[in-house]
């Protein structure tokens, strides 16, 4: 069982990154269940991903606040004893950290995974507005990830692409790094299999 | 009330006013708070719970006064259109738009667009309030007014268990109304497109809070208000952006709290720790800093023990997930590494709906 984690400010592009992705898995004959921490609206239509062969447990929140990373650790560890899934991908809310998220699955009493990854998901069409307003956050939800993923690129302009290379080169100069457009079938299928059995080990 | 429980009353009262004051009680105080957890425990539906004050300070009390020898509550009553009124954002209400008992929800959708800036200059924050809940909030004003209607109430029947009412009113800084009516994303946005903008809109509402603030302080007779810290953390903002459109603010309305003799109790969620030093420039002995188990709890007795009585943070995941024994550890440690003077054990936060009873009791308990 292998367990990918998503983070990324709001309005980056996980959830749509996760579902191109899953579909992707899916397709190689991986069984995966998709937990998504929103903040507000999931807007995801469950059933058409459950005939994909992707289960969707929805964690949601009132407040910005303490109560989500219980409900993260329950949701899993139920998921784990029902489904016995190949894959989970938790879509951290858009204002969580992978710290954070790391610091509720300690709590996670389930059998242990046989891999964790944890990738950073950031849009060059706003960094540069973000950065500025909230640099710790948008820091905290790149510094520690494993791979981070400049997507939207075919929103966004050369400059902007490459300022986001920078960001997170600067930030996060170990983790691996790929730019993409979500629009993109080729790319996201080479995402998946790079996916597929990538993690770290624990 | 008979003359036992008015003393009882009096000594909880003092050993929470030492505590502010930076003395050291006769013991750490326990000042907790809770809300749906008590539907749950009290088998009230929390669809009930929430929009019924009735319902929701009986089941408050109930369950509180069976869990041990409180020193006072935090919050007295709740509804859950307090939270339309302070994030101006729609809600997703059990039993009407969710399951009985699933958790109320706060919509992070714009409903709150850039030309309300405008009307907000044009018209007056307290005129264009009025005017957002009645357009698009309806029900709002209605649902508060009868929750403050029941206040008096609530606050007799705490006290009439021997149990004080210490913070059980809430206000915060403009930031927090318009980060939430904009949505977080939105708002993150016009901080950096037009911050004259939003910065003309916010000075517009603060005299408005303030006096707002006020009135209900003289009107209820308040000990002590929260003054709330949620999407302002300094875990999210840029320190520049911080010291502009956050930390101002919070200073006028503590001023206000205090001149009207409250206690402004800072109930700052997520992660303040950078920025900790910064309440060094609040009134000493005067506030309390309520954290969550976010903010690095031991460091802020560092910075400010000598300056801010400190009230927490038995993380709400150790009262869900954790054990007895775990929060008992907790609870002592932060006795004696926070404590044992300047400082009031409670939750970090709110104790989640799904806590365990046994480890709420473990909290309440730990302080004897
Ligand atoms: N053109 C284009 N649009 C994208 C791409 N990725 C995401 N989007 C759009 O960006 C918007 C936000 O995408 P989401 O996937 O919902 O972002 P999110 O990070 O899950 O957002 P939250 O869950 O709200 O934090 C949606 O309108 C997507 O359709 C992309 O690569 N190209
Ligand atoms: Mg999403």
């Amino acid at each position: 069982m292998d367990l990918l984690s998503f983070s990324g400010f709001l309005g980056s592009g996980k959830t749509t990154l996760i579902l191109a992705l899953a579909k992707e898995l899916a397709a190689r004959g991986h069984r995966t269940a998709f937990i998504v921490n929103e903040v507000g609206e999931v807007g995801v239509d469950q059933r058409i991903l459950r005939d994909d062969g992707l289960e969707v447990y929805e964690i949601t929140s009132g407040c910005i606040c303490c109560q989500m990373g219980v409900d993260l650790v329950k949701t899993m560890e139920a998921l784990v004893r029902e489904e016995r899934p190949q894959n989970i991908i938790i879509e951290a809310s858009g204002v969580a950290t992978p710290d954070g998220i790391a610091d509720s699955l300690s709590y996670y009493g389930g059998p242990p995974f046989a891999s964790t990854r944890s990738i950073g998901v950031l849009d060059p069409t706003r960094l540069e507005a973000l950065i500025e307003v909230m640099t710790p956050l948008i820091e905290s939800q790149i510094a520690g990830v494993d791979e981070i993923i400049v997507t939207k690129t075919d929103l966004a302009t050369g400059a902007e692409v490459a300022q986001a290379r920078s960001v997170a080169e600067r930030l996060n100069p170990k983790a691996a790094l790929r730019t993409l457009s979500a629009t993109d079938p080729v790319a996201l299928a080479d995402l998946a299999r790079s996916l597929a059995g990538s993690g770290r080990t624990s | 009330m008979d003359a036992a429980t008015q003393r009882l009353l009096e000594e909880k009262e003092r050993r929470i006013r030492d505590a502010v004051a930076l003395k050291t009680p006769d013991r750490v105080p326990i000042v907790p708070l809770g809300d749906a957890f008590t539907a749950r425990q009290a088998g009230v539906k929390v669809s009930d719970f929430c929009t019924d004050p009735q319902i929701a300070y009986r089941t408050m009390i109930e369950v509180f006064s069976g869990l041990g020898e409180l020193d006072g509550i935090q919050h007295a009553n709740y509804n859950v259109h307090l939270l339309s009124t302070i994030w101006l954002s729609r809600l997703k209400i059990p039993g009407r738009d969710l399951g009985e008992n699933d958790a109320w929800q706060v919509e992070e959708i714009e409903l709150m667009t850039p030309e309300d800036y405008d009307a907000i200059l044009d018209e007056g924050f307290g005129p264009w309030l009025e005017r957002y809940f009645a357009e698009r909030l309806p029900g709002t004003a209605e649902a508060f007014a009868a929750f403050v209607a029941t206040l008096p109430d609530a606050f007799a029947a705490w006290r009439e268990k021997g149990i004080v009412v210490f913070s059980p009113v809430l206000a915060t800084v403009p930031y927090e109304y318009f980060c939430g009516g904009r949505s977080m994303q939105q708002f993150m946005l016009d901080m950096h497109r037009r911050p004259d903008k939003v910065q003309a809109a916010m000075d517009a509402a603060l005299p408005f809070l303030k006096e707002q603030m006020r009135q209900v302080i003289r009107g209820l007779s308040l000990m002590g208000l929260w003054i709330g810290g949620w999407r302002t953390a300094s875990e999210f903002l840029s320190p520049r952006l911080w010291e502009r459109f956050v930390f101002p603010y919070y200073k006028e309305l503590v001023d206000v709290a205090i001149e009207e003799g409250a206690i402004p109790v800072l109930h700052f969620d997520a992660d303040w720790t950078r920025d900790l030093e910064r309440l060094l420039e609040l009134p000493k002995g005067k506030c309390v800093l309520s954290l969550d188990g976010k903010t690095d709890i031991f460091k802020a007795k560092e910075i400010l023990g000598d300056h801010m009585c400190i009230m927490g943070d038995v993380p709400p995941r150790m009262l869900s997930l954790g054990t007895p024994a775990e929060v008992t550890a907790y609870c002592k440690r932060l006795i004696n590494e926070v404590g044992p003077g300047g400082f009031i054990l409670a939750q970090g936060c709110c104790i989640p709906p799904d806590a365990k009873y046994e480890n709420v009791k473990a909290m309440i308990d730990s302080v004897q």
